[in-house]
């Protein structure tokens, strides 16, 4: 089988993630459609696909934080400073749009920065039930994916009807179904790809137009499909963590140099973000609404979850026969911070090897992490 | 050569707060060895439903700030850090969820520390109305699985423009009613309205009183700061609809009239004014209090004190208990847009007088510090105001450096000093 | 740890090859080569300012010098520390980690926790009963708990690093530092000189700052006793003594705290030999 298939797909996963917005403003350009952001984790991209335009959830790059200094304190987590950073920059303001599902302070605030500092691009904050126990849920979810999906019908100039949110609903379904097959395959066979690369994969996903997406996962599928198990040696691991932006390749790299074979993940840029389908009948409004209230993986920025996030992990982590688990911080991630005491006891207690590394926006030196990642493989031994 | 160290002229009535706190905390204490279902609650004074429903309620933050004012809350810190927390998170929360480690016999107290401080009483139930900051959804549920009780989550909506407060309004009635069925639920009684009535016209009076006195600040010099006003918070948060908390008010507004009749102000020689953007590092209260007088500079007013408790007082009818509760839980601070604030701030500004901005970066919280530069840059613009930022935390002490905030300080006030020659010029 | 005994052996003829850890730290490199029946044969630290190849490389020679060997001999060598990829020799590189915990089960059987506060970082690993490595934790990016801390203080206070213990020891009315930070802890050392405050107090506030910072590592993995220190800081007894208050328990200190990294490290090439004669 040649080889030359799958480097070209990634190639061209890659030009969009390494830059991503030169890429977006192409695309823009070509498809001649309005372009509306997204915030990380939250915000239903279907309803901007349906109304015409093209949805990017943004992503956190590596360039290095300067005028955005002057907005906002270094103890505020790496994609919140980034985006605030690019943005008053002037980098984000080929957007038409910007819309943010409310998530934590952090995100709500850079929200609002950036609402005072792009005057050109519309700014808009879902804000969702995030505690779920509540009453009324339901309806106060639809009434706010209402009034979000009127205001994206006014930015694109066109109705979203329920059978255009409906073929976007299965756009997006179908090119979720292609990231679980990935999965499921990488889980059978690791290391068939480095996890860079799934990553880059899930991360374009966020990025290209989605049918662009399908088209080239389905032909890396195809070929990945008929490829040789890679020959493995190393301890299985776990990958935890790291909402709302992907772990940079540097770290991935490492956990896989010192000899950690990962097996399974629930990163956000990884099987959070396509673990789950939104349902075909009915209201696709109210199947939303389920999508954010039922049928989501526990997350630490929601309440009133069925089940708690470390009971979860140890499920999986067992399923996934992995020796031990990486938890990977985002530094000043509040959410999380507050779940990994739990996760931690959680992991004691079904005596699941863990290791937690913090993650930065910027990298001063992997050397200490390096020694924490290859002692932990040591004590998996 | 000896010099006299100018110190800061603390309200006598503020004094009587830490008194009147370890009696309600024993109280508190009291009420649970006779078997009265206790509350734990965070964020804003939604609480006082539970206290109507004759709930002893214990208020987080209130209690470790006073921990912290009296450097008791290391161990509890200690006690999170145990379970797996890092100083990043909010340390009201990690404090309090040590206290709750410790409470379940999950990390124990060296015998020598203070246990009658520090033990508290096991909740029922758990609040979490932390309005304007997303932590108090992770806090309260951690609460809730420490503990196995039940949780109620208040969501009030961030205001991004003017006319949503009415709706974020009816939206909070809504959900304080679903919380006064949770207590009847708990309790196995009828909620008592006539007592919640009650309650609220001492709130009222309390609240009023406090703004009043606040207000009397714009009088130069200021009969009190910005530190007696933090340390004032208690009355209308952790004691708020308890006995003597009006009474209290009133003689802190008599005092604060009496101070100005007598040209006495907070500091023995005001000639700078400030205002306070942040939390306090409560274990440096004392220390920055005095700080400030030894510089010949008044923090007369601080978004802490005066906009986020009970900012609405003219709201509260007793008649209508949930409403009023709403507006002051609802048009607070942190839930406003940055166009709201700046507004008010630039009144409040001009109201005190104001010659500069302090800064306190509160490192471990958010929520308070998310508009920081957006707000020195809005102000310096309107007004020319300048300001500063200075290091420190709600009560994690290990984010203040007593030697950072000298020099900050210093530039401060060299500033407005260099201001006031070009305006005479 | 009787030096002359491995050239007595070598000279009986009963041994031919010995193995040997190096532990190339940021501001030490050490070296211990064990002979065959896993006793210490000889052992060499260097200090320098850097520590680079040529300092590791020195430790090496001088090493093997003192238990009359040459390169030749050396059976197997295990590399760690924070250098540990760094050089071109060593037939391993096992992190500090397993190190530090291997040489302190050595050299105490039965120790449950390690504390090791090197030049650039510090560590706390918990042993289960079998010497296994279970759970650690490490102060990889700043250097508050760190010797650098040591040193920036030391200098701030123009007071030599090797008499700070001794003088902290004296003090009657310690001062705090509470600042988090190493920048922040300095500045409030100059204000506390500027005020006037006794430089002995203000040294024990030093240590104590140190010793807060590694209770709360110490407190990320559990404390379980006997508690050995390693790391050059472990010879500075009043960070040692503040450390043994806020714990509330006694540290156990290897007569040459120093060397346990490298002394691990020559236990898995021990391993490793043994492993290699039995094929």
């Amino acid at each position: 089988m040649p080889k030359s298939n799958i480097k070209e797909v990634m190639n061209k996963f890659r030009e969009v993630v390494d830059k991503p917005y030169e890429k977006l403003r192409q695309w823009k350009k070509a498809n001649e459609k309005k372009m509306a952001g997204c915030s990380p984790m939250h915000f239903p991209e279907e309803l901007i696909h349906a109304a015409g335009m093209l949805p990017v959830v943004l992503q956190e790059t590596d360039e290095t934080i300067t005028t955005g200094f002057s907005y906002i304190y270094p103890f505020f987590c790496g994609i919140t400073r980034n985006l605030i950073d690019v943005g008053v920059k002037g980098q984000l303001s080929f957007l038409d749009g910007l819309v943010y599902a409310d998530i934590c302070v952090q995100n709500r605030t850079a929200a609002s920065i950036l609402r005072q500092n792009l005057p050109s691009v519309y700014v808009d904050v879902a804000q969702l039930p995030s505690s779920f126990t509540r009453k009324g849920v339901m309806e106060d979810t639809i009434k706010e994916l209402d009034r979000i999906k009127a205001n994206l019908e006014k930015l694109a100039g066109r109705n979203i009807d329920d059978t255009s949110l409906k073929q976007s609903i299965a756009a997006y379904n179908k090119n979720r179904s292609l990231l679980r097959r990935l999965h499921n395959l990488c889980q059978k066979n690791p290391r068939l790809l480095p996890y860079r690369d799934m990553q880059v994969i899930v991360q374009s996903s966020m990025l290209m137009p989605k049918e662009e997406h399908t088209q080239l996962l389905e032909k890396l599928l195809a070929e990945m499909e008929g490829m040789k198990p890679a020959s493995v040696k190393g301890s299985r691991l776990f990958l935890s963590g790291h909402l709302c932006q992907s772990p940079k390749a540097d770290i991935l790299d490492l956990i896989e140099g010192v000899g950690g074979i990962i097996v399974d993940d629930d990163l956000y840029t990884g099987y959070r973000y396509y673990a789950i389908d939104v349902e075909m009948n009915g209201s696709p409004i109210e199947a939303l609404a389920k999508r954010h209230l039922e049928k989501s993986l526990p997350v630490p920025t929601r309440t009133g979850l069925p089940m708690r996030w470390e009971k979860y992990l140890v499920d999986r982590v067992k399923a996934s026969k992995a020796q031990g688990i990486v938890v990977l911080m985002v530094k000043f991630c509040e959410p999380h911070l507050f779940y990994y005491p739990f996760i931690k006891e959680a992991l004691t207690k079904a005596s699941i090897p863990h290791i937690m590394v913090e993650t930065e926006h910027e990298v001063v030196s992997l050397e200490g992490v390096r020694t924490r990642l290859q002692a932990f493989m040591e004590m998996l031994k | 050569m000896e010099t006299q160290v100018k110190k800061a002229n603390k309200l006598d009535s503020t004094s009587l707060i830490g008194q009147m706190m370890t009696a309600s905390f024993a109280d508190i204490k009291r009420q649970a060895a006779e078997g009265k279902q206790v509350v734990w609650a965070n964020g804003l004074p939604v609480y006082v439903l539970a206290r109507a429903a004759d709930m002893p309620v214990l208020h987080c933050e209130g209690l470790v700030a006073g921990l912290a004012a009296k450097r008791l809350e290391k161990p509890f810190q200690d006690a999170a850090e145990a379970f797996g927390f890092l100083p990043d998170a909010c340390s009201y929360a990690r404090s309090f969820i040590g206290a709750a480690r410790i409470t379940m016999g999950d990390y124990h107290l060296d015998p020598s520390m203070n246990q009658d401080l520090l033990l508290m009483p096991k909740p029922a139930l758990y609040v979490n109305s932390a309005g304007g900051c997303g932590t108090g959804r992770p806090w309260g549920e951690a609460m809730a699985t420490l503990f196995n009780i039940p949780v109620y989550h208040f969501e009030p909506r961030f205001l991004w423009n003017e006319s949503d407060l009415k709706d974020s309004v009816a939206d909070f009635v809504r959900q304080e009613q679903e919380f006064i069925a949770l207590l009847e639920k708990i309790t196995g009684r009828p909620y008592d309205w006539n007592r919640l009535k009650e309650m609220l016209v001492e709130v009222k009076r309390t609240v009023t009183l406090r703004n009043e006195a606040m207000k009397l600040c714009q009088h130069i010099p200021s009969p009190a700061s910005f530190f007696d006003w933090a340390t004032n918070i208690a009355a209308v948060a952790h004691l708020i609809g308890l006995p003597g908390t009006g009474d209290l008010l009133q003689k802190t507004r008599e005092e604060v009239e009496q101070r100005i009749a007598q040209g006495i102000g907070a500091m023995p020689n005001e000639k700078y004014r400030l205002y306070w953007d942040g939390i306090l590092t409560w274990g440096k209260i004392g220390v920055l209090a005095n700080k400030f007088a030894a510089l010949d500079a008044c923090v007369v007013a601080g978004a802490y004190t005066h906009l986020v408790w009970w900012p609405r007082p003219e709201m509260i009818d007793p008649e209508k208990p949930l409403e009023s509760i709403a507006y002051n839980c609802c048009d607070i601070m942190l839930l406003r847009s940055y166009e709201h604030r700046i507004k008010v701030l630039a009144d409040f500004c001009r109201e005190y007088s104001i010659d500069g901005l302090v800064v306190s970066e509160t490192q471990t919280c958010r929520a308070f510090n998310s508009h920081a530069f957006m707000i020195m840059d809005g102000l310096a613009r309107r007004l020319g105001i300048p300001a500063v930022t200075i290091g420190g935390d709600s009560c994690d002490i290990r984010f203040y450096s007593d030697a950072q905030v000298d020099t900050r300080l210093q530039a401060l006030l060299e500033t407005i000093e260099a201001r006031r020659k070009v305006r005479q010029v | 740890m009787a030096l002359g005994y491995y050239s007595d052996l070598v000279s009986k003829g009963e041994v031919t090859r010995v193995a040997v850890g190096v532990d190339i730290g940021s501001l030490t490199a050490k070296t211990v080569v064990m002979d065959s029946n896993s006793h210490i044969a000889s052992y060499k630290v260097i200090q320098g300012k850097i520590v680079d190849e040529a300092a590791a490389i020195a430790s090496l020679n001088q090493a093997l010098n003192d238990a009359h060997l040459t390169n030749e001999e050396i059976g197997f060598l295990v590399t760690t520390g924070y250098g540990r990829n760094m050089v071109s020799f060593g037939d391993k590189s096992i992190t500090e980690i397993s190190c530090h915990a291997r040489g302190a089960q050595f050299l105490f059987p039965g120790v449950r926790t390690v504390i090791d506060i090197g030049g650039q970082d510090s560590k706390v690993i918990s042993l289960n009963g079998q010497g296994s490595v279970v759970n650690f934790a490490m102060n990889d990016k700043c250097a508050a708990g760190t010797g650098r801390f040591l040193e920036v203080m030391a200098h701030a206070l123009e007071v030599p690093i090797e008499e700070m213990g001794a003088l902290s020891l004296k003090a009657k009315n310690p001062a705090t530092i509470s600042s988090i930070c190493t920048v922040f802890a300095e500045s409030e050392v100059i204000s506390l000189t500027a005020q006037g405050r006794l430089k002995l107090d203000i040294i024990a506030g030093i240590h104590e700052a140190i010793g807060r910072r590694m209770h709360s590592l110490v407190n990320h993995v559990g404390m379980i006793p006997p508690v050995v220190m390693s790391g050059g800081v472990a010879k500075n007894t009043g960070v040692v003594r503040a450390l043994e208050k806020l714990l509330g328990t006694e540290i156990i200190l290897p007569p040459e705290p120093q060397i346990v990294g490298a002394l691990g490290a020559a236990l898995f090439a021990m391993d490793e030999l043994k492993a290699k004669s039995m094929r």
